[in-house]
């Protein structure tokens, strides 16, 4: 948050958009999203995003940045593309055959969807982890080394055990887990899964980490121990969250993005969308007229 | 009435008996105020009558069937002269043949003893008499079935709960069928089996290391007296079978690794049937194509390069029954790897894996048991494999390890045992079924391990 200085004149926002502030905006979607989608000196920036899976579009003209060191939520009614958006960012999609995506995205002023990147190589700069637990079948030791392992972070098995121990401790999984590193991730609890999950996806330090729904599938102790997780892990990470808790995005995030049927409609300070949301569709959607 | 005959009526009338009873209960439904006045649906008091009409009748039908021909015979020949009473079990049922054949006509009246042919005109007689009073029984059954069956249908009857209760017996006696059936295999060959180990010694076979099982017929014949040593037999198995495993393991496996994580819609929807058209030759036509092209084949390679090739090799058979196997294992793996969650799949790439670390390290492990399992199935399926053997891999029992030399196998020497004329008291024909009997178990004990492995790891990814 500290370095995040807040651009209110975008380059390239219309004149005429600013002035509906007052008036609340119709439920025609914007055309280019209503708060402030931009920021200084981005970690990762989109520009006119669309997604298509085949013939359907997904995704239309998205602009939005995600800040250094900031976490943002994705907000929005089922099927409005906010998970298709998160999987944009990291090439996820690729290995979707139908899928095509259009528009500039970077990270670190890089082209991630340039012909030189390779898809391997940014993954393991944004990191995943996804809506279900998916721990490997394999050891609670080997889910967290598996990274590590792959991308030859370790050289010693000395430096593979304290990447794993740091991972966990941040993770907040060491001391439940550190008896019994050699037994199957896969039979820990659902919460413990998915922080074994956030520390399998930090092993490997990545830049930026997108959170897929994490604590949709788990109970509100463990989702609070994720959350807490969140607020610790933006310390040192980018991160971004797809979440269907509204309760959530304004708990843990800095700004919050609001969805809807593939349109980036609103961008704010999470506490702005919460309090005062500029469009009549995030107003709509956070006082539970629809969604 | 001819049995078939018979089948047929009571068909119709269980039909008869269904439509009768099904439109009691709607009639009777209609003045309740509806069908839901009635305990079940009509559909089951008709199903009701028609089980009632049908089931103790065919019932009858059969133990009927099965009786009436024993008591007729005891009846003939209770009738005949104390000179023509038989003193043997043959020789009664030699005397029931004669008769037999008297009255069909086969025998001349006229050669006979006078005693036997009234012994086969009052056979004629009983059989009629028999006939009608089988069809009167068994129709007046099926009546009476439907009878009872309308009579009471009531809105109180619980009809369904009955129908359901004779459907699940009816399920649960087609399920002890082929238990039954294998059970009755197995003790076929089982007695058999021990009716061979009481000629040859079971440390014989199991132990020793010559096979050749030609026995003289008569005791003035020049022959060998047999050796039943089964391990060449075992040997040549597993030889052939695992140059068959080891065309096809590495050959299916990667295809379905292709097909299930790189392969196209479009590309996976041609190949796959193409890879099952080869399940679906016949064994004979692999046998001719490794007898007449593989083998000549291999021979002249084998002979421009200096080696001696026979010209029916174990590698010929099992190269070619590598490749009948490689869409067992193929199909039988692209299902386990198509099974592996795609959340594991995404949460590997996600952290960075290729395609390749992702199937190497993720995809394949999670697969394993259930690939294992397949290939146990397979290999099952390669010891017992025979066609492709008897043409191709030759009758001689080499015990050798040499792919190039003609060696045989168990189901081979099975089918040599028991083709031509038999005795079936002979050492050499009990041999087969001794053969079976170790073949039976050792596949038995691979299916086992298979079932098992699969068992044990099916639940390590959810």
């Amino acid at each position: 948050m500290v370095n995040r200085m807040v651009m209110n004149v975008a380059i390239d926002m219309p004149a005429g958009l600013m002035e509906t502030e007052n008036e609340k905006n119709t439920s025609v979607y914007p055309e280019v999203s209503v708060g402030v989608p931009l920021v200084a000196s981005p970690k990762m920036s989109m520009r006119n995003v669309d997604v298509f899976y085949g013939e359907k579009q997904a995704i239309y003209n998205v602009n939005v940045d995600i800040g250094q060191n900031e976490v943002i939520a994705m907000i929005g009614p089922s099927g409005c593309g906010k998970s298709t958006f998160l999987r944009s960012i990291n090439r996820m999609n690729d290995t979707v055959d139908s899928c095509k995506v259009t528009g500039q995205l970077t990270l670190d002023g890089e082209d991630i969807y340039a012909a030189k990147m390779d898809p391997v190589a940014l993954r393991a700069r944004v990191g995943m982890v996804f809506q279900k637990p998916n721990p490997f079948p394999k050891t609670i030791y080997d889910n967290v080394a598996y990274g590590p392992r792959l991308h030859g972070l370790a050289s010693r098995r000395a430096e593979l055990d304290e990447i794993v121990e740091t991972s966990l401790t941040r993770a907040g999984l060491w001391t439940e887990v550190k008896d019994r590193l050699d037994q199957p991730g896969t039979g820990l609890s659902g919460g413990q899964q998915q922080r074994l999950c956030i520390a399998r996806a930090i092993a490997i330090s990545p830049e930026v980490i997108l959170m897929d729904e994490p604590c949709s599938a788990l109970d509100p102790i463990a989702t609070a121990k994720i959350e807490e997780l969140i607020a610790e892990l933006s310390k040192n990470y980018t991160i971004a969250i797809v979440t269907h808790s509204m309760q959530q995005a304004a708990r843990v995030s800095h700004r919050t993005a609001y969805f809807h049927l593939g349109h980036l409609v609103e961008v704010n300070e999470t506490e702005k969308v919460f309090t005062a949301p500029e469009h009549q569709l995030t107003e709509a959607y956070i006082t539970g007229r629809f969604g | 009435m001819q049995t078939a005959n018979i089948l047929i009526v009571l068909l119709t009338l269980s039909a008869v008996a269904y439509y009768m009873a099904r439109g009691r209960s709607v009639a009777m439904a209609q003045s309740l105020g509806g069908i839901r006045h009635l305990h079940s649906l009509p559909f089951f008091y008709g199903m009701r009558a028609a089980i009632w009409c049908s089931l103790p009748s065919i019932a009858l039908l059969f133990l009927w069937l099965m009786f009436d021909e024993p008591i007729i015979s005891a009846l003939l020949i209770g009738e005949l002269p104390e000179s023509l009473q038989p003193t043997s079990a043959a020789e009664h049922n030699l005397l029931l043949n004669s008769i037999e054949n008297i009255a069909s006509g086969a025998l001349s009246a006229e050669t006979v003893d006078p005693a036997l042919v009234a012994a086969a005109e009052s056979l004629t007689g009983l059989r009629e008499i028999g006939r009608s009073l089988l069809t009167a029984a068994v129709l007046s059954t099926a009546v009476l079935g439907m009878g009872w069956g309308w009579v009471k249908v009531s809105p109180k009857l619980r009809a369904r709960q009955q129908v359901e209760r004779v459907f699940r017996g009816i399920l649960l006696s087609c399920a002890c069928v082929a238990i039954f059936t294998t059970l009755g295999i197995l003790l076929s060959v089982l007695f058999e089996s021990l009716r061979f180990f009481q000629a040859v010694p079971l440390s014989e076979f199991l132990f020793s290391t010559e096979w050749s099982p030609q026995m003289a017929i008569r005791s003035d014949q020049v022959g060998s007296s047999g050796s039943f040593g089964a391990i060449p037999l075992f040997v040549g198995t597993l030889l052939i079978s695992f140059i068959a495993m080891f065309v096809a393991v590495p050959v299916g496996l990667m295809s379905a690794i292709y097909l299930a994580e790189y392969a196209t819609p479009r590309v996976r929807g041609l190949a796959k049937p193409a890879l099952e058209v080869l399940a679906g030759i016949p064994t004979v036509v692999y046998g001719f194509f490794a007898a007449l092209t593989v083998a000549p084949f291999l021979r002249q390679t084998g002979e421009s390069i200096g080696l001696e090739v026979s010209s029916e090799s174990a590698l010929a058979a099992g190269l070619v029954m590598g490749v009948m196997i490689i869409p067992f294992i193929s199909s039988l793996a692209d299902d386990v790897i198509n099974a592996v969650p795609q959340s594991l799949r995404d949460g590997s790439l996600g952290l960075g894996a290729t395609r390749s670390e992702t199937i190497k390290q993720v995809i394949f492990p999670a697969a394993l048991p259930g690939i294992v399992g397949g290939v146990l199935l397979a290999v099952s399926r390669a010891i017992g494999e025979t066609m492709i053997v008897v043409m191709a891999a030759g009758l001689a029992a080499n015990l050798t390890a040499n792919p190039l030399e003609t060696v045989t196998t168990v189901t081979v020497q099975i089918v040599t045992l028991l083709v031509g004329d038999q005795e079936f008291d002979s050492p050499k024909t009990l041999a087969a079924f001794a053969l079976g009997l170790m073949l039976f178990v050792v596949t038995l004990v691979l299916n086992f391990i298979a079932l098992n492995v699969v068992k044990k790891y099916r639940e390590q990814y959810d």
